[in-house]
């Protein structure tokens, strides 16, 4: 990969400037629903968590 | 780890730490986060113009992935991102074709960093005499006092609230400006209004070249300092136009993906970006901006605004510091300046967490005590 990358900058450098434009903005992308993803995961554990102990205290009080 | 484009050795840990300081900054303040980047890619011992290159493509990345999630938070003013690209994207041609001729006449790092430290110093000033303002008449207004005039309801005697900021008055009056004709004909749309509302921003009027003028004087000093703009434009919006602080962050966010890109396209085409560094930083900034566009939603925006003035003047000190070590000669003053940024950016980030964290006891008390 290392050559790939050395070699295209030098050999067509528009090409190489789309190519890097495209892989940042496709990454940024990828890596915004992955992060997104994520997050509503660990909302949805907490969420979880959270109900297990309103129904505990809940319980006590009952 | 190798990095085969700016052929340098770089400890992987270093630009994740690093990554995960611009993308919580970029996504709390609405800024891509440049004039960080640079400084910390420097230190790290990348040579200075891959460090501006790939510092400029992952102020990109980083903005797209801020954008998006600022959007799903209802955040950005597309409408008025778009007018402001139409000043912008030409202006930015310009502004390049200026720094070959400063560079021709061997002149461009010292204008450039003579124009940062002016810029940063001046706008960290007044947002934090703003702040300071602000809360001193939103304090005289929970006293009960009159000074100031400044009634019971927290309106001054100016007509304006006390929990805006203190160029209320300015920007009611640069929305109701009217500038050049009242319609004009554009090919393939026909006669189209120049005054436009903006719903999302909360202003009912405003001529469209405000905007225009406006995107033209950020992209042209975007195109000078080889930044996003956002650190400029973000507060504009918000003293100038009167946009509410959270929209204005994610309008400017929007508006750095365009700076931002056209930017790292002309690096690239020079050579001057490693697209493998920027992925790595991109992937731990991904992580960060969640945080600092969460932080959003529950901290106060005087808040959101004190922390940006502490953080533009201190841009603006590392910027000074850098001049004084280019000017004498004096090498050790760039580290200086160099770790002064980045711990005042990670120390930022500590803040930014407590505050959340903060922010979201105090709503689970309230929510405990209706229960």
């Amino acid at each position: 990969m290392n050559d790939f990358l050395a070699n295209l900058s030098a050999e067509s450098p528009v090409l190489w400037a789309l190519f890097v434009v495209g892989v940042v903005a496709a990454s940024a992308l990828a890596l915004s629903v992955v992060t997104g993803l994520m997050l509503r995961l660990g909302q949805a554990f907490a969420g979880l968590f959270g109900r297990h102990k309103t129904a505990e205290r809940d319980d006590v009080v009952s | 780890m190798w990095f085969p484009n700016a052929e340098v050795t770089i400890n992987p840990a270093l630009l994740v730490f690093l990554g995960i300081i611009v993308g919580t900054l970029g996504g709390f303040f609405g800024v891509g986060g440049g004039f960080l980047i640079t400084g910390g890619l420097l230190v790290f011992g990348v040579p200075p113009l891959f460090a501006v290159g790939t510092g400029l493509t992952l102020v990109m990345g980083t903005s797209l992935i801020n954008t998006l999630k600022h959007r799903s938070l209802g955040n950005v003013d597309f409408k008025l991102g778009l007018m402001m690209a139409a000043g912008s994207v030409p202006a930015l041609y310009g502004a390049q074709q200026l720094n070959h001729q400063l560079e021709a006449a061997g002149i461009a790092g010292p204008v450039i960093r003579v124009l940062y430290v002016f810029f940063l110093s001046v706008l960290g000033t007044f947002i934090l005499y703003d702040h300071w303002r602000v809360q001193n008449r939103s304090n005289t207004s929970s006293r009960g006092e009159s000074k100031d005039g400044v009634s019971a309801d927290g309106v001054g005697a100016d007509g304006v609230r006390v929990d805006e900021v203190s160029t209320a008055g300015l920007a009611r009056w640069i929305q109701r400006l009217n500038i050049g004709p009242r319609s004009i004909w554009l090919p393939g749309f026909g006669k189209v209004e120049t005054v436009v509302s903006l719903p999302v921003s909360g202003v009912e009027r405003i001529s469209v070249f405000v905007p225009v003028l406006l995107g033209a004087g950020v992209g042209s000093f975007a195109g000078i300092l080889g930044a996003g703009g956002a650190f400029i434009l973000t507060p504009l919006l918000i003293y100038v136009v009167g946009i509410p602080t959270v929209v204005a962050i994610g309008t400017g966010l929007f508006q750095v993906i365009l700076t931002g890109s056209v930017g790292t396209f002309f690096y690239a085409l020079s050579d001057r970006v490693d697209p493998l560094m920027a992925v790595l930083m991109l992937a731990a900034a991904a992580i960060g901006a969640q945080l600092g566009t969460s932080a959003t939603r529950v901290v106060q925006p005087s808040q959101i605004r004190f922390l940006f003035g502490v953080i533009v003047l201190t841009g603006g000190l590392a910027v000074g510091l850098e001049e004084i070590a280019q000017v004498t000669e004096i090498d050790v003053l760039s580290t200086v300046a160099a770790v002064v940024l980045l711990g005042i950016g990670g120390a930022m980030c500590l803040g930014i967490g407590v505050l959340m964290i903060k922010a979201k006891r105090k709503t689970h008390d309230l929510t405990s005590a209706d229960d």
